[in-house]
C-alpha cells in the first residue's frame, strides 16, 4: 500500500514517466515472450519432411514418391537437367548431383529429355499440429531422469558443503570475511570451460590424481567418462552459487536471537535445527535454485567430463538445435518439458520455503 | 567459539579453497609447460603465451567478447535504468506483471533463452532474410543483461524521496531535468552495480551466445568450447593464465578501495 502511493505520487511528480517503460515493454514482447511462445509452438508442430511435386508439359501437378522423382532422373542418357535452388542461381547438374540436390527446400529440378520435360519441386512441408514430438520426449525419458538425477545430487552435496563454510565464514572476522568473499567468487569470473577442462588433466585415468596417488600405491581411480566426473564438474562450477547466499542470508542473523535460545535452555543441535537452519532458509532456496536449474540444463560439463557416456538433457537439446540431430521440433518439445518439470520443482521448493518460514514467524 | 572448533572451521575452509583452486592451479602451472601434455612436466617455456597473441581465431574471438560484452551492457544500462523509473511509477499489478516477465531470463535455465531465442532469429530470418551472427548475439546479450540493471536499480528507486522530485519539479525542473538531476544522481550506485553485473554476465555467457550467434560471430567461450572439443592446445592455458591475473588485479584494486572506503567511514563515525 505504502509502496503504491509513493509510486502514484512519484506519477504526478513527473508527468506521465510510465511511458518510460514502453520501448522496453516491446522489447519484452518481441525477445521474451514471443521466443517462449515459438518453443510451444515448435513443440507442437509437426516435423517438416520433403514434398515432392511433379509438374508434366500438360500443367498438371502431381505429388510423387521419391522413388518415382529417383526413376525420372535415371531414365537416359539424353536428359539434360537445370537445377534452381533457394538462392535462386539456375546451372545445369549431372544427375548424381541432381538426387543430391533433392533434399534441399525450394530446389527446383527441371529435367530434358528429348521427348518431354518435367518440373520437379521439392518443398519441405510441416507446420501441422501434432502430438508425435512428445513421443519422442518419451523415448529419452531415462535421459530426463539421470539429469534430474545428477542435479538432485549435486545440489545436495553443494548443500552440504556449502552450507557449513557459509556458517564458518559467518562467524569469522570481517577481514576474514571480505578476503573469504574474494576468493570464492574469483573463480567464478574465470571461463567456466577453462576450469572444468582443467578437471580433465585431473581426473584423467593417467591424470594428476592418479600420479598422485599412485605415489602412495593406490591403484588408479576411473573417474573421467563416469558420472561421478559430471558430479564433480556439477559441484565444482556451482558450489558458489550455494556458498554466496547462504552466507548473505546467515550473516544477517541476528547474534541475539541465538544467545535467547541459548539462555531459554537450547543445546548446540536444538539452537541450529530450531533457530539458525530456520532462518537461513531463504539462502537455501535460493542456493538450491541457483545450483539445480544451471546443473539440470548444462551440457558442456557433461561433454567435456562424461564423454559420451553421460548424455543429458543439455546435450540432447543441444543436438537437436545445432548438432548432428538436427530436429527443431522434438528440441523445443524436450525444451518445454523440462522448463515446465524446473518449474513445478521450483515452485514446490518454494511453497515448502514459504510454509516453514510462516511456522518460525508464528 | 573455541578455539578448537576455530581450527576446524579454518581447515574446512582450506579444503574448499583447495577445491576451488586446484584445477586452476593445474592451469597456470601447465600454460608454463615445454610440452603438449596437461598432465606430465617437460620444462619451462613461455613458447605458449608467444603462440596465443599468434592466434588469429582466439584473438577475433576475444574483441567479439568485449565488443559484444561493451556495447550489451552499455545499452542494457541505459534501456533498464530507464525502463526501471517507468516500471518504478506504474500501478501494482501492470509493474509485477511486467517484473515477472523481466524475471523470465533470470528463473529460466540458460539454454532454453539460448533456444528460445534461436528459434526467435531463425524463424524471423526466413522471413526478412538475415542470418544468425554479431546482431541477433548482441540481441540476446542486451535481452538478457537488461534485468539484471533492472533488478539491481529497482530497490535504489524504492529508496528514493519522492518529495525531492516533487520539489524539483515545483521548482520549475522539467521531468527530464528531474530524471537527470536528482534521480539520476540518487540512484546511481544500483546504475552503476547494474552495469558492472551487466558486463561480467556478458564476458562470462557462454550457452546463449552459442545459440544465437550461428557460425558467423564467435565469442571467446565458443572459441574455447570448440578447442576443448577437438584440438587441445596449452594456449588455453596461457588464456585462462592471463585471465586469472587480470581478474586478480582488478578484484584485489576493487576490494582495496572498498575497505579504505570502509575504514573512512569508520573514522568518520567516529569524530
Amino acid at each position: 500500500m505504502q509502496n503504491n502511493r509513493a509510486a502514484s505520487k512519484f506519477r504526478t511528480a513527473l508527468s506521465k514517466p510510465s511511458a518510460l517503460s514502453a520501448p522496453y515493454v516491446g522489447w519484452l514482447a518481441v525477445f521474451v515472450v514471443a521466443p517462449i511462445l515459438l518453443v510451444v509452438v515448435y513443440a507442437f508442430s509437426k516435423v517438416p519432411s520433403p514434398v515432392y511435386y511433379l509438374t508434366r508439359e500438360t500443367g498438371i501437378v502431381e505429388t510423387v514418391t521419391r522413388e518415382t522423382v529417383n526413376a525420372e532422373l535415371q531414365a537416359d542418357d539424353s536428359l539434360i537437367i537445370t537445377v534452381t535452388t533457394e538462392d535462386g542461381i539456375a546451372y545445369p547438374e549431372s544427375p548424381e548431383n541432381a538426387i543430391s540436390l533433392l533434399s534441399q527446400d525450394n530446389t527446383v529440378l527441371v529435367v530434358s529429355r528429348a521427348d518431354a520435360t518435367v518440373v520437379m519441386t521439392v518443398r519441405f512441408e510441416g507446420g501441422g499440429f501434432t502430438f508425435d514430438n512428445f513421443g519422442g520426449v518419451w523415448k529419452s525419458a531415462p535421459v530426463f531422469l539421470r539429469s534430474f538425477w545428477l542435479a538432485f545430487i549435486s545440489t545436495v552435496i553443494c548443500l552440504v558443503l556449502g552450507y557449513p563454510l557459509a556458517y564458518i565464514l559467518a562467524r569469522e572476522t570481517r577481514g576474514i570475511q571480505r578476503a573469504m568473499n574474494m576468493l570464492i567468487m574469483l573463480p567464478m569470473w574465470m571461463n567456466f570451460l577453462l576450469r572444468t577442462y582443467a578437471w580433465m588433466s585431473i581426473l584423467e585415468n593417467t591424470g594428476l590424481l592418479n600420479r598422485f596417488l599412485s605415489i602412495f600405491g593406490i591403484a588408479p581411480l576411473h573417474i573421467i567418462n563416469t558420472q561421478t566426473a559430471v558430479v564433480i564438474g556439477m559441484v565444482y562450477n556451482f558450489l558458489p552459487f550455494m556458498v554466496l547466499p547462504l552466507y548473505s542470508v546467515i550473516v544477517k542473523i541476528d547474534r541475539h536471537v541465538i544467545e535467547a535460545a541459548q539462555d531459554l535452555g537450547a543445546g548446540a543441535g536444538q539452537v541450529f535445527r530450531r533457530v539458525i537452519f530456520p532462518l537461513s532458509l531463504p539462502g537455501v532456496l535460493s542456493g538450491v535454485t541457483m545450483v539445480f536449474v544451471p546443473a539440470v540444463s548444462t551440457f558442456a560439463i557433461s561433454k567435456l567430463l562424461g564423454g559420451g557416456m553421460s548424455n543429458l538433457l543439455g546435450d540432447l537439446i543441444e543436438r537437436n538445435f545445432r548438432g548432428n540431430a538436427y530436429n527443431l521440433e522434438l528440441g523445443s518439445a524436450i525444451a518445454l518439458v523440462m522448463m515446465v518439470v524446473v518449474m513445478v520443482f521450483m515452485y514446490f521448493v518454494n511453497r515448502f520455503g514459504d510454509g516453514t518460514e510462516g511456522a518460525v514467524m508464528m | 567459539m573455541s578455539r578448537k572448533s576455530r581450527f576446524f572451521g579454518r581447515a574446512y575452509t582450506a579444503l574448499i579453497l583447495l577445491f576451488l583452486y586446484a584445477p586452476i592451479f593445474v592451469l597456470i602451472v601447465f600454460s608454463f609447460n615445454a610440452s603438449k601434455s596437461r598432465t606430465v612436466w617437460v620444462g619451462f617455456t613461455f613458447d605458449w603465451y608467444r603462440e596465443l597473441f599468434h592466434d588469429a581465431s582466439i584473438l577475433g574471438s576475444f574483441y567479439t567478447t568485449l565488443i559484444v560484452s561493451v556495447i550489451a551492457a552499455a545499452v542494457a544500462t541505459v534501456v533498464g535504468t530507464i525502463s526501471a523509473v517507468g516500471l518504478h511509477s506504474m500501478k501494482r499489478r501492470p509493474r509485477n506483471a511486467l517484473l515477472f516477465i523481466n524475471n523470465i531470463p533470470l528463473v529460466n535455465a540458460d539454454i532454453i533463452t539460448g533456444v528460445a531465442m534461436c528459434l526467435l532469429f531463425v524463424s524471423l530470418g526466413r522471413v526478412l532474410r538475415f542470418e544468425l551472427g554479431f546482431g541477433t548475439l548482441l540481441i540476446a546479450h542486451i535481452t538478457f543483461n537488461i534485468p539484471y540493471v533492472i533488478l539491481s536499480v529497482m530497490p535504489k528507486l524504492r529508496q528514493l524521496d519522492v518529495n525531492l522530485v516533487s520539489a524539483a519539479r515545483d521548482l520549475g525542473c522539467t521531468w527530464f531535468g528531474a530524471l537527470r538531476r536528482v534521480i539520476l544522481p540518487e540512484i546511481r550506485p544500483g546504475v552503476i552495480n547494474g552495469a558492472m553485473i551487466a558486463f561480467t554476465m556478458s564476458i562470462d555467457d557462454f550457452v546463449i551466445s552459442y545459440f544465437t550467434a550461428g557460425s558467423s560471430a564467435q565469442t571467446l567461450s565458443m572459441t574455447i568450447y570448440s578447442m576443448t572439443r577437438k584440438r587441445i592446445s596449452p594456449e588455453i592455458n596461457a588464456l585462462s593464465t592471463l585471465l586469472f591475473v587480470v581478474v586478480l588485479g582488478l578484484l584485489l584494486a576493487v576490494n582495496i578501495r572498498s575497505s579504505r572506503q570502509d575504514e573512512r567511514e569508520k573514522i568518520k563515525h567516529k569524530t
